[in-house]
Formats: structure tokens, C-alpha cells, sequence
């Protein structure tokens, strides 16, 4: 071979070998006659995982994908595509990886066949995640219209107890008492001849009776007055929440970045989380300048955080053995060297050894019986997102802990944006 | 002049102490790189088979311009993952003048130094 066929040659092999998916001339029996460097680069592992040899692509194709060898075998024309970007699984066991390849087959000639084999592993992953994504927000979109649906329900509920509760509280003008206190004032002025009809003491005796009754009767009408006045507190305290749970919830999938205020978002929250710290007995002292800047953010996910956030703060009281009184402090202030709207919550609860907050961010790590520890994973996951930082820390067990949150401000105010709108 | 064979028990310190000479008398290939895969030698043997002449071979990276063949978890990712030591002996199909040709390799990877080898001999029927 003369110099310049020599080179031709050369320059031939190495842009076969340079091709980035595997080529493959095989024989009708399989048997393998040429094969490139990302075809051996490919099909190595994949004969060793089928401990088959590199000699014969069938027989490796018989191991990782049974029903090709039917398909090349039954296929009559003596040219064309048997069949374009098969994609095939292959679990490498030993090393505990899995690799996708895509197989396009041509018959050549009778007795010559081409395979082009690529690693679309990578292109599989992203599908997936892709597939995994898409399926989460259609999750979540159902979840959103169903729990719509159901805070519209419980309102319309919520609005029907209101109006009896209303009524009910209506009703408790008892007009029997001013006519039973009318008939004790007769008796009064008739006292003596009421002594005389039905006996000497016993006209006294039943004024007295009388009296006692409508002491009971008015005694209970306030009883009753109570109740009703609490039980409109409540329904009054049920309807805020539903309609800041319907404002939250109302059609925000799309993870909407607008500008908001984190005291608002802060104040809801707390108003979700109010009865829960009530019930613990915890005092909770807030410090919410109204003049901070807003934030741009998602409030559907701060307010997730938050409510994590309160919650996690509550549930931290559960564990005291001692008689503290049980403080939560709830901090907002900015920082305008960095430009950052900085939230402190401070409780006085169980706390932790010092240093080892990081490990509460962890995905599967909580401190709680019942905790699934996606908690704070997630809320830094949400906060991150938002270009914010979060971090716990605790002087020590029994000294509280406190949770730092820092979110970039919106430099200038929109001049739509009102400091006590959503 | 030392012979030098591919199943010689400590070679990893024979060819470090060889000369060029003597390594490119050897009867199977042998390539000489950086932790990085960058051929420092590559020996008359490797050259013929491959096709490749020493010179051009000298620089290039192994696993990616030489042999890309190589380039998966079997041979490059053991060199490249800088874990630990090994000499391991693996049965290989190169793909010379893209004809399929089984090969011996025989795997010299030691992350505590700067040099790694890569033997290679041609499997004969």
C-alpha cells in the first residue's frame, strides 16, 4: 500500500474509532467481523455482566434482551432497518449500576448486518426525572384542587354552624324571665292577699321560689350567652383560617415569585399554628417592624416553611420536664449591608447539643418520635430556592434553640405593593 | 539487557528501573501514563499493533484520543477514580485496524505515584 493510501486508511480508522456510538458489522450467524473502539467500549462490560465472550453479538444480545434474536431472525428483506434505537436495560450486578443502550440494526446484504449501538443512560435518567417531575406536580395539582375543594365544603359548613350559632345566640333574649320577674313584682304588691288564698307563710314562700327560679334561669341564660359567644369566636377564628388556607391554596402550582411580605406570611402562619401553641402554654412575643421591604418569593412554600417552622418550635415545649415559663420569640429585622430580611425564632424549649443543627437539615434526620425528618430538608430545599439561608442552633440541651432565616429584599418597592396586602 | 515478561511478579519496579530500550524490546505493550491518563511512553510493540507511531502517541490522552475503547468503568474509571492499588489481569478486546482482537491487559495502577502502566498482549489462537 502506497504512502497516501496508507494515510487515507489511517485517517479512516481513527475517525471510526473517534465515532462516539458503537459500529458493529456482524454475519447472519452474528459472529462479529469489525467493530469500532466505542462498540468495544460499550459491549465489553456487557458480554462480561452476560459472561458470554466478545465474539458473537446474538449470543450477548440473547443474555440482556431475549427478544431481539426472533426479530433479526424473522426479518425476510434482504436489506433495510430490522429495527431503530431499541432501547435495552442492562443491571450491572458487580458494580451496581445500570446503563441504557439503544440498538439500531440494518441488513446490509444477506449475509452482512450493521449494528450502531449508544449509551442513551444519561437521555433515560432525564426522562425520568423528567416523568417523576411531571407526576409530582399532577399529584400536587390534584391534591390543591381536592383540598379546594374540601376548604370550600368545610366554609360552606363553617358559614351554615355561624348562622345557627347566630340565631341560637338570638334566642337567648329569654321574654319568659322579664314575664317571670313581671308575676314576682305582683306577687309582691299582692303579698297579703296572696297570704290569705293560699295560707298564712306560704304566699312569702312561693314569692321566695319564685325568686330562686329566675336567679337559676338568669344565671343559666348567662351560661348559655358564653357559650354562644365563644362558639362565634371560634366559628369567627375557623372562617379566618379557611380563608387564608383558600388564599394559599387558590391556584399557585406554578411557584409564582411575587413580591411579598414575610410578616404577613409570618402573621398567617402563626394564626394556623395560634390553638397549637396555645395549648402548650406558650407565650409567643413578636417583633414585626411593618416598614421592612418585601421579598420576592413563592408565599404558598414560605408559608409551608413557616408553618413547619412554628410547629417544630410548639412540638420542642412537648419534652420539657420543668415547670418554665414556655417563651417563643419571633424576630424580623433587615440587613442593609447584605440586603436581606433576617427572621429569628427563638424558643426557651429542649434545644440540642451544641453543633449539631446542620444534622437536623438532613433529609431523614428529626429529633421527634414521629418526626419524618423531611421537615427542615425541605424548608431549606424551599429557602435555598429563594437565593435565603437557613440554620439552627442551641447553646446546649435545655437552653432552647434558635432558628436563623435570611431572604434577599426586593431593593425597591413596587409602588402597587401596600404593606398590609398579601 | 533485561527480559522483561508480562507475567513478571514486581514489574511495576522493573519498568520503572528499565530503559527505553529494554521496553520497547518487550513482546507486549506497554504504556506508560500520568495519573490522567496522559501517555509519558508507549512502547514499539503497542505502536505497531495499534498503528500509531510512539511519537504521536506521546502527550495524548489513553482513554480518550488513543483508546477509547478503554474509556468505561472496566479499564479508565479504575485509573482515573484514584482510590487504590491494584495489578489486575483482565481479558480485553481491542479494536485494532477496527478488527475485534482479544488482548490481555494487565491493569498497574498506584494513586501514591505518578506513574501508571497499562500492558497489553495480544491473545494468539
Amino acid at each position: 500500500m502506497n504512502e497516501e493510501a496508507q494515510q487515507e486508511l489511517s485517517s479512516m480508522l481513527q475517525f471510526l474509532n473517534q465515532c462516539p456510538f458503537g459500529l458493529l458489522k456482524t454475519d447472519k450467524a452474528g459472529n462479529i467481523l469489525l467493530l469500532n473502539a466505542a462498540g468495544s467500549q460499550l459491549l465489553i462490560p456487557v458480554s462480561m455482566e452476560a459472561k458470554k465472550g466478545l465474539g458473537n453479538i446474538l449470543v450477548i444480545m440473547d443474555a440482556i434482551d431475549p427478544e431481539l434474536r426472533p426479530i433479526i431472525e424473522s426479518y425476510k428483506p434482504e436489506y433495510g432497518q430490522i429495527c431503530k434505537n431499541r432501547r435495552v436495560r442492562i443491571d450491572f450486578q458487580s458494580v451496581d449500576m445500570v446503563q441504557y443502550l439503544a440498538f439500531t440494526i440494518i441488513r446490509i446484504s444477506p449475509e452482512v448486518y450493521q449494528y450502531s449501538i449508544n449509551d442513551i443512560t444519561k437521555v433515560v435518567e432525564s426522562e425520568y426525572r423528567l416523568n417523576e417531575a411531571i407526576e409530582s406536580q399532577a399529584v400536587q395539582a390534584g391534591k390543591l384542587e381536592m383540598s379546594t375543594g374540601i376548604l370550600h365544603d368545610i366554609g360552606n359548613a363553617v358559614t351554615a354552624f355561624g348562622s345557627e350559632v347566630a340565631k341560637f345566640s338570638g334566642d337567648l333574649d329569654w321574654r319568659e324571665l322579664s314575664d317571670l320577674q313581671k308575676l314576682i313584682s305582683l306577687f309582691a304588691a299582692k303579698e297579703q292577699e296572696l297570704e290569705i288564698a293560699l295560707g298564712p307563710g306560704k304566699g312569702q314562700a312561693l314569692s321566695k321560689f319564685l325568686a330562686a327560679l329566675i336567679t337559676s334561669l338568669s344565671n343559666r341564660q348567662k351560661d348559655y350567652q358564653q357559650i354562644a359567644r365563644q362558639l362565634a369566636e371560634t366559628t369567627s377564628h375557623v372562617q379566618e383560617i379557611l380563608n387564608i388556607q383558600r388564599h394559599y391554596a387558590k391556584g399557585k402550582t406554578k411557584g409564582e415569585r411575587a413580591p411579598i411580605y414575610l410578616r404577613n406570611v409570618i402573621e398567617d402562619s402563626l394564626a394556623m399554628q395560634e390553638r397549637g401553641l396555645e395549648k402548650r402554654g406558650i407565650q409567643v412575643r413578636k417583633d414585626l417592624p411593618l416598614n421592612l421591604p418585601p421579598i420576592k418569593g413563592d408565599k404558598t412554600k414560605l408559608i409551608q416553611v413557616m408553618i413547619n417552622l412554628f410547629k417544630n418550635a410548639g412540638e420542642a415545649f412537648d419534652e420539657l420536664t420543668d415547670e418554665r415559663q414556655k417563651t417563643l420569640l419571633i424576630r424580623l429585622s433587615e440587613s442593609q449591608e447584605d440586603k436581606m430580611i433576617c427572621l429569628i425564632i427563638e424558643d426557651n424549649a429542649i434545644g440540642f447539643e451544641e453543633g449539631k443543627g446542620e444534622a437536623f437539615f438532613e433529609k431523614g434526620i428529626t429529633s421527634k418520635d414521629t418526626g419524618s425528618g423531611f421537615g427542615l430538608h425541605n424548608c431549606r430545599q424551599i429557602i435555598e430556592t429563594h437565593q435565603g439561608q437557613i440554620s439552627l442552633t442551641s447553646r446546649g440541651p435545655g437552653l432552647g434553640s434558635t432558628i436563623t432565616l435570611r431572604l434577599p429584599y426586593v431593593v425597591e418597592e413596587p409602588a402597587s405593593l401596600k404593606a398590609t396586602t398579601h | 539487557m533485561v527480559n522483561i515478561s508480562f507475567s513478571e511478579k514486581d514489574i511495576y519496579s522493573v519498568l520503572e528501573k528499565a530503559s527505553p530500550q529494554e521496553i520497547d524490546a518487550c513482546d507486549f505493550g506497554v504504556v506508560k501514563m500520568d495519573r490522567e491518563g496522559i501517555i509519558k511512553a508507549y512502547n514499539k510493540y503497542e505502536a505497531e499493533l495499534a498503528s500509531i507511531p510512539q511519537q504521536e502517541a506521546i502527550g495524548k490522552n489513553f482513554f480518550i484520543q488513543i483508546a477509547p475503547c478503554t474509556n468505561n468503568f472496566l479499564v479508565s474509571a479504575k485509573y482515573l477514580e484514584h482510590r487504590r492499588q491494584r495489578d489486575e489481569v483482565l481479558e480485553y478486546v481491542f479494536t485494532y485496524r477496527i478488527s475485534p482482537t482479544p488482548v490481555m491487559l494487565r491493569l498497574l495502577i498506584n494513586p501514591e505515584v505518578e506513574n501508571q502502566y497499562l500492558l497489553v498482549k495480544k491473545i494468539t489462537e
